[in-house]
């Protein structure tokens, strides 16, 4: 009989129902980050704006065919039996084939039909899923039991054929020597349980065997977890020794008897079959064990660890705002200035302020100057305010005062800037703004010009008043909260007072008398108790402390670890630099910081709080040390070396973040420079009060400025670049003090070619004269800084 | 009689290598060799029989051969290997010196080795 050339016979697939003429849409492209998650191929995570290109239904929606074409992709695509990959470039093959059709004029109804005859044939599906058509000489029983079978048994269609051919054979036989179609299913079982041995073994004689010793044999190849041709071989041995048992005459309940254990046997044949195997393989498998193991306690370590992380709380114990209010609280309410800035403040319109600073400071500005000066005119009153609250002894600011509400509500949009009561926990310090501050400057803008009008105008006392309200203005400043920004703002206002002395003692020293230059020059000289100017940011080291204590846990100790609320804060809103950077920043912004995965490892490589506190003190204070000593003297301090050493390393920048974040600003030689160099202007402007007044009295220039000390300077200052008095030379029939700036050469007054500022710009790359940059830096550097008279164009940029 | 299980892991191997000396056997004559040859004493089901020989023929010391049998039926037929000979005279001597050894405890009664029915002595 030649069974196998019936066996298939055309179509070789078995038809399924085909889809429906007039399919439903497909429905919309999901949304959102699991989307983009499911649909986004891995490799994707890595390369900024990922595709969900294995979306098909985005793929099916952006390529808009007509009619019933998408609803037809979709459903073809659904029962294709493919891969999620496979489905999407089949999508994008159907796409393709389907335009070029519509292209050469077919319509979408008749690309339809065609798409849906071919599918209903099990066109789309892969080879190894398609189903034979069987078409048995046998009772209609064995035949649907065979059909079953070998339906369950999912074979390829050559090795179903042949296992057809073979189990047909035997029924064949069976039924010839009297037995009945019922009797045999009925010795052999379900079809399906046998599928499962057949699936495995792709021996039929196995699933012909009686059922008890298949289903021994279902067992132990079933526990082996063998390679399918270990699988096949085993099978076939034991099939033969079951044959063999049967022909001998033992029964089939005998001779699983006499098998022995089923489980024991599987366990010994796989522990033998995988000793037999290749020696890649058994090193890939013990490798792939060693690698297991190492997942499993990292997985473990990394579950020890998010329990730990998410367990941590932080403990808030300390209000800083309170800390603050504490001495303004004491400040009896008439001396406190900043009720009236306040009241300035509320009287001024925030939209159309002029540039107050441009006044008289270069051509462009001067365009300005009719409205600017109009604007004074306006607000003749508010300016008498100021000057009034400027010469208030103390500051006076309370946070969370309710009188603050509408200044805030009008400048830090929100009344609640600062808490609704100092009392209250919720709000960070480092979050905390400070229009206050920011707000004055613009007054001292609007006295600095109105200065400059008086001098123009020859009021020497309205200018005198200026000047003094300005010096004032800065005290307040620096008698406020002790933050780097605040310190700054002061700083900028005192420069402001000093650059208009400075400007009016060189072009209009007749505005002023003697007791008024002498009243401006202590008042200056007082600013900041005098000497050299030197900043505490004790505020700032609160900010880290509030910082830690709303992010860390606390141990009782000083110690404590980061919290959840820490991780979100740190890298989520502050954008806190993670410790990956390149190709994978995506992926650890997308799974480590918005997923949150990265928290306990953060949390575990993070120093824990005491260590932070004691790095950012040893920080400040060798910063505050190296700095403190004039700045002739002065090298890069360690400070600074070992921030740029730590922020240089990724696990040491992870591990220190809050401190290198939060402290390079204020451990930085930029704070005391700026201190350093309000101090020589300062010493620049006393310099050229005292050179008037001393040529009031002779009638000439002196010819060194040793001869102004000490009748009009109590010394004289000093050159902040090279710890020598302050050069001073007259240059055609005029003064000019100036310093040698960063090179530390006088150079005749000549300022460098690249301006008057440059000889002022001190860095630490100053002194690494090997360096080829710094080296050129340090030729651009050649001159001398000008401190007075005045270049008017410094001031403006 | 049975053997104990940690005894038959010491023997079986032996046995089998032993009964495969005259010439190669599949799994079903082996059963039935060890079964009638030992008056059962090392009687093993298939659970213990196939991974024996599985081991054997990992360790090299048999070799397996699909091939067709008297019966005309294709049967796995297993076979010594040079070295599953060494091995097997080395388990010999050392079968020997322990047999000899139990002897001298008076554990055995007689000196010399039970030898499998119809091996060489």
């Amino acid at each position: 009989m030649n069974f196998l050339s019936r066996l298939f016979r055309s179509p070789p697939i078995a038809p399924r129902e085909p889809l429906p003429a007039d399919p439903p849409a497909p429905p919309a492209p999901a949304r959102g980050f699991w989307a983009l998650a499911a649909y986004a191929p891995l490799g994707d995570w890595f390369e900024p704006g990922s595709q969900r290109t294995l979306d098909v239904r985005k793929i099916i929606h952006d390529a808009r065919l007509p009619g019933p074409l998408p609803g037809l992709i979709y459903l073809g695509l659904r029962r294709s039996r493919r891969s999620r990959r496979q489905r999407a470039a089949l999508a994008r093959e159907l796409i393709a084939a389907f335009s070029t059709s519509l292209a050469s004029g077919e319509s979408p109804r008749e690309i339809a039909e065609r798409f849906r005859e071919q599918e209903a044939r099990g066109h789309f599906l892969p080879r190894s899923k398609r189903r034979p058509r069987l078409d048995l000489d046998l009772p209609a029983p064995a035949a649907e039991w065979i059909e079953r079978l070998l339906a369950r048994a999912r074979l390829q269609p050559a090795l179903a054929s042949q296992a057809a051919g073979e189990l047909a054979e035997h029924f064949v036989a069976r039924l010839a020597a009297g037995e009945s179609a019922a009797d045999l299913i009925e010795q052999f079982g379900a079809a399906e349980r046998a599928a499962r041995l057949l699936r495995s073994t792709r021996l039929p004689a196995a699933v012909l065997l009686p059922a008890p010793l298949r289903n021994l044999l279902d067992a132990v190849l079933v526990r082996a977890r063998l390679w399918q041709s270990e699988r096949a071989d085993i099978a076939r041995e034991l099939t033969d020794h079951f044959d063999d048992g049967l022909a001998a005459g033992r029964s089939p309940e005998q001779l699983v008897v006499d098998f022995g254990d089923p489980r024991q046997a599987a366990r010994l044949i796989r522990r033998a079959k995988l000793r037999s195997r290749p020696l890649a393989w058994r090193l890939l498998r013990h490798s792939l064990q060693g690698l297991s193991a190492v997942t499993g306690a990292v997985l473990l370590l990394y579950v020890l660890l998010f329990v730990r992380y998410v367990t941590g709380r932080p403990t808030i114990s300390h209000n800083y705002l309170a800390d603050f209010n504490r001495e303004p609280q004491a400040v009896p309410p008439d001396d406190r200035a900043w009720p009236l800035y306040r009241e300035a403040l509320l009287m001024l319109p925030t939209a159309g302020r002029p540039n107050a600073l441009s006044f008289g400071t270069s051509d462009a500005a001067n365009e300005s100057r009719p409205s600017l000066a109009a604007y004074l005119d306006e607000h003749r009153e508010t300016l008498a305010l100021i000057r009034q609250a400027a010469s208030k002894p103390r500051f006076g600011f309370i946070y969370g005062d309710p009188a603050n509400r509408d200044f805030l509500m009008k400048f830090a949009s929100g009344a609640d800037a600062h808490g609704e009561s100092p009392d209250r926990y919720d709000r960070w310090l480092i979050e905390c703004v400070l229009p206050q501050h920011q707000e004055i400057r613009f007054l001292g803008e609007l006295l600095y010009a109105d200065a400059r009008r008086a001098s123009e105008a020859g009021n020497g006392s309205k200018y005198a008043d200026d000047v003094l309200a300005l010096i004032g203005m800065a005290e307040h400043n620096e008698d406020a909260a002790p933050f780097l920004v605040v310190k700054l703002i002061s700083s900028a206002i005192y420069r402001m007072a000093l650059h208009v002395t400075a400007t009016v003692a060189a072009e209009r020293p007749e505005l002023c008398s003697d007791e008024q230059w002498k009243r401006l020059a202590h008042a200056i000289a007082a600013y900041a108790e005098g000497g050299t100017l030197r900043w505490r940011l004790d505020g700032d080291r609160d900010v880290l402390d509030d910082f830690l204590q709303r992010t860390f846990t606390d141990d009782g100790e000083g110690g404590g670890r980061l919290t959840p609320e820490g991780f979100r804060r740190l890298y989520r809103d502050f954008n806190a630099a993670g410790p990956v950077q390149g190709r994978l920043a995506l992926a650890w912004r997308t799974w480590g910081v918005e997923l949150g995965l990265a928290g306990p490892l953060m949390s575990a490589e993070m120093a824990n709080r005491k260590e932070l506190m004691d790095l950012a003190d040893r920080l400040w204070d060798e910063a505050e040390a190296d700095y403190a000593r004039p700045m002739w003297q002065w090298q890069e301090s360690s400070a600074e070396k070992t921030m740029r050493a730590l922020a240089s390393s990724p696990l040491e920048r992870t591990r220190y973040w809050p401190v290198l974040d939060l402290l390079p600003g204020t451990a930085s030689y930029m704070v005391p420079l700026v201190a350093e160099l309000t101090t020589q202007r300062r010493d620049a402007t006393l310099t050229a009060i005292a050179l008037e007044l001393y040529h009031r009295r002779h009638n000439a220039w002196p010819a060194t400025l040793d001869e102004l000390a000490p009748s009009l300077l109590p010394a004289v200052p000093l050159d902040r670049f090279t710890g020598r008095p302050l050069c001073y030379r007259i240059i055609d029939g005029r003064p000019l003090v100036y310093s040698c700036g960063v090179d530390g050469d006088d150079d005749g007054g000549r300022p460098p070619k690249a301006g008057n500022e440059v000889a002022s710009r001190w860095g630490p790359e100053a002194k690494l004269d090997a360096d080829t940059i710094a080296s050129a830096w340090a030729a651009a550097q050649d001159g001398d800084w000008i401190l007075w008279p005045s270049v008017e164009k410094e001031w403006a940029e | 009689m049975r053997v104990e299980r940690e005894l038959m892991r010491g023997a079986g191997p032996a046995a089998v290598l032993k009964l495969l000396e005259p010439g190669a056997k599949y799994g079903y004559e082996l059963i039935e060799a060890l079964a009638d040859r030992s008056a059962g004493v090392l009687a093993m089901g298939q659970s213990t029989l196939y991974p024996l020989l599985y081991n054997l023929e990992a360790q090299g010391l048999v070799r397996a051969e699909w091939r067709q049998s008297d019966a005309g039926r294709q049967r796995k037929y297993y076979a010594l290997t040079a070295k599953g000979k060494r091995r097997l005279a080395d388990d010999a001597r050392q079968w020997q010196a322990l047999v000899q050894a139990l002897a001298g405890l008076g554990i055995l009664n007689q000196p010399s080795p039970v030898s499998l029915k119809g091996a060489p002595a």
